[in-house]
């Protein structure tokens, strides 16, 4: 079994809005292996970005933030922000959902590329045209010449994304984010930048966060998967367990509502919907919509447990946390 | 060449856009075409004195008999300069802080956001008036007090546009690769965001012009002899019932360059909005 990577460790982020405190993250805890493709799951708004933001420290000024974020043996909430910046795209990358707007539409691919290659290397600017050609040969795009000088409106969505890999892979960072990188791309498109992420991390030896609610994207590229359901990660498991023996009811009810071809089986809807964050419920946040819920669940918050060989849950059905509910 | 292509498709903005060329060649060449130029300088002629529109005075003659057509066209220089000055003094002031404002935000943003609503709270030319007593009179003390009324709005006005682009996703993706403040700025929010601000100030310019001669016309901006459309329509005011000609054709030179200012900035407008020119090309 290969190192950590990245610890999270027992994250809390808590906005300040207008109408009250929002506790989006309540206490999230996971690893990443160096080299492993970790999927993080969950609904729209259940925390997913946020936590990647937290990682890179890109949150706004209205944010309070507790608990560790351990890269490479070090506090990365400790830093300081001129530490932080040199660590963001040099070390840990990110690409973004939407291909369409992540690029400057009044420059040329290769002055954007340049500008991110130069930033991190010192070099010249012929030199990071280079750079730039080289990186666009191993995301596979045909043509780099005129791809660099080219505006981003004359490409088409996946051609973009890959420009976003490649901008995010200049200096050879250990974690590339994945935040929802294929959501706005065609299937077919999705596909080959799905392999393309994984055949660039068998090359370079990243590891991989990819956020997404598309539980396809993670069947076809994650090695293990975190499952988040209102701030809390409820559930983690190499990928093959989660789609087998899935233990956490909010797990079951997401896999039950993938439709299967083969079977006229009615997919059957989770009831209820992800509580205001403003006030979440108590105990469990998924309580309120649990089939198995227990006196204990909206007692006390379950802690991840692990039942199994790599496998985590947080419920108090199972494991020493059946004890808690007395 | 396209963009200009582009700028000159309606009629009404091929006209101010002409206009201006036209005006600032009249600037530049005054000494050439002016048929007086010692007169437009302010040299008297008392033996002419408020003389009618002829071939030899087109325009007619002052009450110190120099030539009105040589004055208002020395007086498109004056007005040209300074409302260009006016202008660019203000941009250079207003459009830092608006980015700087917009971009950091928090206290800085407090702060100059503070400053801009002092600025903002008296009316600009009431403003201007007040700095041009306070510094006195001259053609340069004029531009500065405009420029000092002038520049909050511009500062505004980028702050809102900053504000908007520093939330797009290329400005995060590029802080997610470590790119700095200074170069988010100077790459990103600063060509992104100023696109309505040459629209404003295209059109400020004519605005500028009008009060400069507002400034003039009170007696405290460009002083006498200066040829200057303001000050014209200030000396041309006590002969308006007779000799119409005197202060009628400065003003009319005020409305033409002010309509051609704002002609242009409507169509610089409709050329730099991306949506509208993806739909015109």
């Amino acid at each position: 079994m290969s190192g950590i990577l990245l610890s999270i460790k027992d994250l809390y982020l808590n906005f300040r809005t207008f109408w009250g405190v929002s506790k989006v993250l309540n206490g999230v805890d996971f690893d990443i292996r160096e080299g492993e493709v970790f999927g993080l799951v969950g609904e729209t708004g259940c925390g997913k970005s946020v936590t990647a933001m937290s990682i890179l420290r890109l949150l706004p000024s209205s944010a309070d933030i507790s608990g560790e974020v351990i890269f490479k043996g070090e506090n990365l909430l400790l830093k300081s922000d001129e530490e932080m910046r040199k660590i963001r795209g040099k070390k840990i990358s990110m690409v973004f959902q939407d291909p369409m707007t992540s690029l400057n539409p009044l420059f040329r691919i290769g002055e954007q590329m340049v500008d991110v290659i130069t930033t991190h290397l010192s070099i010249e600017r012929e030199e990071a045209l280079g750079k730039a050609r080289e990186l666009l040969r191993s995301v596979k795009l045909p043509d780099p010449d005129r791809v660099l000088s080219s505006y981003p409106h004359e490409l088409s969505g996946g051609m973009r994304q890959r420009i976003m890999i490649a901008m995010a892979l200049s200096s050879n960072p250990s974690l590339l984010i994945a935040d929802e990188p294929t959501t706005a791309l065609d299937v077919t498109v999705q596909k080959s930048v799905l392999e393309l992420m994984l055949e660039l991390k068998e090359k370079y030896g990243f590891s991989i966060l990819i956020i997404t609610h598309d539980l396809g994207v993670v069947a076809q590229i994650c090695d293990r998967v975190g499952v988040m359901y209102a701030g809390n990660i409820v559930e983690i498991a190499p990928v093959n367990l989660l789609f087998e023996k899935p233990l956490h009811p909010y797990t079951k009810g997401l896999l039950s509502v993938i439709p299967d071809p083969r079977t006229k089986r009615r997919l059957k809807p989770l009831r209820g919907s992800v509580p205001s964050l403003l006030n979440p419920p108590p105990g469990c946040r998924f309580h309120p919509r649990c089939d198995y819920v227990k006196a204990a669940c909206s007692r006390e918050k379950p802690s991840l447990l692990e039942i199994e060989s790599g496998h985590f849950v947080a419920c108090h059905l199972y494991g020493g946390n059946e004890n808690a509910c007395g | 060449m396209t963009f200009l292509k582009l700028l000159l498709r309606s009629k009404i903005s091929a006209i101010g856009f002409w206009i201006i060329v036209s005006l600032v060649i009249i600037a530049v060449f005054a000494p050439l075409i002016t048929p007086y130029p010692e007169q437009a300088k302010g040299a008297p002629n008392l033996e002419e004195r408020l003389l009618p529109p002829s071939a030899s005075h087109p325009f007619g003659t002052d009450h110190l008999g120099r030539d009105v057509l040589s004055r208002v066209i020395y007086g498109t220089r004056t007005s040209m300069i300074m409302g260009f000055s006016v202008v660019l003094l203000a941009v250079l002031i207003g459009l830092p802080l608006g980015l700087i404002a917009g971009y950091f935000g928090g206290k800085v943003d407090l702060v100059i956001m503070r400053i801009t609503d002092i600025f903002l709270a008296f009316p600009p030319l009431l403003l201007a008036l007040l700095i041009a007593s306070t510094i006195g009179r001259g053609m340069i003390n004029a531009i500065l007090a405009l420029a000092i009324s002038w520049w909050p709005w511009y500062t505004r006005l980028v702050r809102g546009m900053a504000i908007s682009v520093k939330e797009r996703p290329y400005v995060e993706a590029a802080k997610s690769m470590g790119i700095g403040s200074i170069k988010i700025i100077l790459r990103h929010i600063l060509p992104n965001s100023v696109s309505p601000l040459i629209v404003q100030a295209t059109m400020d310019i004519g605005s500028a012009i009008l009060e400069a001669a507002a400034l003039s016309f009170l007696g405290l901006g460009v002083q006498p002899p200066t040829p200057d459309w303001g000050l014209m329509i200030s000396e041309g005011k006590d002969y308006f019932l007779n000799y119409p000609w005197y202060p009628v054709f400065p003003g009319l030179a005020i409305l033409i360059t002010v309509i051609a200012f704002n002609m242009l900035g409507d169509a610089l407008r409709e050329s730099l909005d991306p949506r509208l020119r993806r739909r015109l090309l």
